[in-house]
């Protein structure tokens, strides 16, 4: 008799739980599709083949969710996601680096869409900058192209904003000399 | 082409990626992601499966050495035992430590000196334990045939101790030589290349990573 009730007691109270942990996700689920952009691209600029591509998408997603319940809602939301998945990335991105130290160059399938229109765009240089910076560059890079701010920039690297406008002038007058050798 | 020209190739080849394929949250929604690959938890599983055995270790060591505090010989080698168990138990603290701290939402470059720090820490313990493993054997021969047998060997037959403690040398004179090239990175072209064939490069490259670090969060 006592088990019974202890059973429908507990599963009474499990319910507002388990419906705040139901909310919780698909809350968490939302937020991640509505910025979905940021994994992708993130994902696109540190992987090396589209198999990679997609588990470092999906090693994203799982930090993401493993990081949710820290999030502190007073701030934005993609800084937080910038952090995690620029941490996730360049970490897995460091070890392949380790295991094969040749020069990582950008996804093959990315270089495929390199159709016409796209290399009006000037899809190939862009790829060909990315390619050869190192890891901790990209994720400055990457988020100056996202259109941060400085100070977002700043932010989210965990530097100074003169050290962010140091390093985009840096990068901009490298292009510079590799656009016009 | 300047790099703010290179903000519409950027869009262009999102968009492009984006009509090809959608993020996939497939996993995600199926609730497995228990089995997506995280790369710190066998490192973190290993670490607390070492603790557990070296308490278990020192739980058993500690009261041999107590029990012949009069044997000072004995007392050496429940101790020498003991201190290895308190290693085993200090090394895996450390690194559930630095594994537990790190917060992927924090700033880059804090987590990716973490990392770092961790992978550094990782791979400079492990000669510590090595050296230690060439002569742990003795001390836990002598205990077992203590403790087994009540064969006090040191107390009967002294010179066997003294075999058994050569052939330990012979293990540990290549990982002296092994840490030597560690401490003192000699940089002529041939103590490099046997530098890097006996030292794991990782701890370089770990080491150079932390550096790159510092010069990039310096510059400004």
């Amino acid at each position: 008799m006592d088990t019974t009730i202890t059973g429908e007691i507990d599963a009474t109270e499990r319910r507002p739980a388990m419906r705040r942990e139901a909310r919780n996700e698909a809350d968490f689920v939302a937020r991640i599709e509505q910025h979905a952009g940021i994994v992708r691209k993130v994902a696109m600029t540190y992987s090396r083949t589209p198999a990679d591509r997609r588990d470092l998408e999906q090693e994203i997603v799982a930090q993401l969710w493993k990081a949710w319940p820290g999030y502190d809602g007073s701030r934005p939301f993609a800084t937080w996601m910038y952090r995690v998945a620029l941490n996730v990335a360049i970490s897995i991105a460091r070890s392949q680096r380790w295991q094969s130290p040749e020069a990582a160059p950008l996804d093959d399938e990315i270089a495929a869409l390199d159709d016409t229109a796209e290399r009006e765009h000037g899809v190939s240089e862009l790829m060909g900058f990315i390619g050869a910076l190192d890891e901790l560059n990209r994720a400055l890079i990457l988020l100056y192209l996202e259109g941060q701010s400085y100070a977002e920039i700043a932010d989210v690297l965990g530097i100074s904003e003169t050290n962010v406008a140091t390093k985009i002038n840096r990068a901009k007058q490298t292009l510079r000399a590799r656009m016009n050798p | 082409m300047e790099l703010d020209d290179m903000k519409t190739a950027w869009l262009a080849l999102d968009r492009r990626l984006e009509k090809q394929e959608a993020l996939n949250l497939r996993t995600f929604r199926e609730g497995r992601l228990d089995r997506l690959r995280a790369s710190l938890r066998p490192m973190l599983i290993g670490r607390i499966v070492q603790i557990v055995m070296g308490a278990l270790l020192a739980l058993t060591f500690a009261p041999f050495w107590v029990e012949h505090l009069a044997s000072p010989h004995l007392v050496v080698i429940g101790a020498s035992l003991h201190l290895y168990s308190l290693m085993l138990i200090i090394g895996g603290a450390r690194d559930v430590y630095l594994i537990r701290r790190i917060d992927y939402a924090a700033p880059v470059l804090a987590i990716q000196q973490q990392l770092t720090e961790l992978r550094a820490w990782v791979l400079k313990s492990a000669p510590v334990f090595g050296i230690a493993g060439c002569f742990i054997w003795v001390p836990f021969v002598l205990w077992a045939f203590m403790v087994l047998f009540g064969a006090d060997i040191y107390a009967h037959a002294p010179e066997v101790v003294y075999w058994l403690l050569a052939s330990s040398v012979v293990c540990l004179v290549p990982m002296l030589l092994v840490l030597r090239w560690v401490r003192h990175p000699a940089r002529s072209k041939w103590a490099a290349l046997l530098e890097r064939s006996v030292v794991p490069a990782s701890v370089y490259k770990a080491q150079r990573f932390l550096d790159e670090i510092a010069a990039f969060a310096r510059e400004g």
